[in-house]
């Protein structure tokens, strides 16, 4: 008995010791190294659904097609060399003409739109859509626009696409 | 009897079988934790390729439809200038359908193929389709070989 005991006592041996912290520093470094690409796979992957510029880059999109899709099928104005776009729609069912003007533009890497009066033209209101813009181009043929729109936070570059058709006569 | 035992017990350290089980315990756990995280980290490259895909196909169709259905129209001319695309190879169309022509489209650095068809459903009515395929595996720059995901799209036009 008191041999188990003096035995039970004694502890690690040095050559136990050694082979412990060399296996568990071999499992330890694999494991730094998977963990550490993981937290930059992680890192990346936060920054790409849930960086300023996605989410940004999601309400623009839904905000061109919301104002094209009421834009009357008459009109519209695309700028030179595609930097804005403007449309034209009825304020509310009971007007008879189309009354009102919806102006997307790019400025200084902000995405805007100008709501307005037309006859006489009186501005309503400018909002801006998005920020960080690099690259903004408006596009129409026939009844549809299209807008592609570059966003750049200096983390995240994301390009998307949108486009809408002209519902109304 | 049982105390003394008990002590030399709590005395006797850790063993170097205790270490390695304790060891190969957090590694288990580890190793789940990174598998949960790449698992999440593929599958959101997975839900992005898909929203563009979606995107894409809603823009070369209601482009097209916007030109009611033109028969000549053409995606890389009126696109080109804001987003790569370019004419090549492509999807199969719907059996019935006219192929109107195939294209390569670049966005967020990865590959889409599409295809553009369409069919006069009657005198009156015609349908246009939009396939568009892209490699989900290999993300990327990939050939159309490599492509093995697709989002298809049909809408009609008063003509």
């Amino acid at each position: 008995m008191s041999r188990k005991t003096i035995a039970a006592q004694h502890g690690f041996t040095l050559i136990e010791l050694i082979i412990a912290i060399t296996a568990s520093l071999i499992v330890m470094l694999g494991l730094g190294l998977v963990l550490a690409n993981s937290q930059d796979s992680w890192n990346q992957l936060y920054t790409r659904a849930f960086s300023n510029v996605v989410g940004d880059s999601n309400v623009a999109g839904i905000k061109f097609k919301s104002i094209i899709r009421k834009a009357s099928q008459k009109g519209y104005v695309v700028e030179n060399k595609g930097t804005g776009i403007e449309v034209y729609y009825y304020n509310n069912a009971d007007s008879n003409n189309v009354d009102r003007y919806a102006h997307f533009y790019e400025s200084d890497g902000d995405l805007n739109l100008e709501l307005g009066k037309l006859n006489p033209r009186e501005t309503l209101e400018v909002q801006t859509v998005c920020t960080n813009v690099t690259e903004c181009l408006f596009t129409a043929a026939g009844r549809s626009a299209q807008m592609t729109l570059t966003l750049d936070n200096g983390s995240r570059k994301i390009s998307t696409v949108s486009c809408a058709f002209l519902h109304n006569q | 009897m049982y105390q003394k035992a008990n002590k030399a017990w709590y005395r006797s350290g850790i063993s170097l079988v205790e270490t390695m089980n304790a060891v190969a315990i957090l590694s288990i756990a580890l190793i789940g934790i990174t598998g949960y995280r790449y698992c999440s980290t593929l599958d959101t490259r997975k839900a992005d390729a898909y929203i563009i895909s979606a995107r894409i196909g809603y823009l070369l169709s209601e482009s097209w439809r916007g030109m009611q259905g033109y028969e000549a129209y053409d995606p890389v001319a009126r696109l080109g200038d804001g987003m790569t695309i370019t004419t090549s190879e492509g999807p199969a169309a719907p059996g019935d359908y006219t192929v109107l022509g195939s294209y390569k489209i670049v966005l967020n650095d990865i590959t889409f193929y599409a295809t553009l068809s369409w069919k006069d459903i009657n005198s009156n009515l015609r349908a246009l389709n939009t396939t568009v395929v892209w490699a989900q595996r290999t993300h990327g720059q990939n050939g159309l070989d490599d492509s093995d995901k697709s989002f298809e799209l049909t809408t009609y036009v008063p003509i």
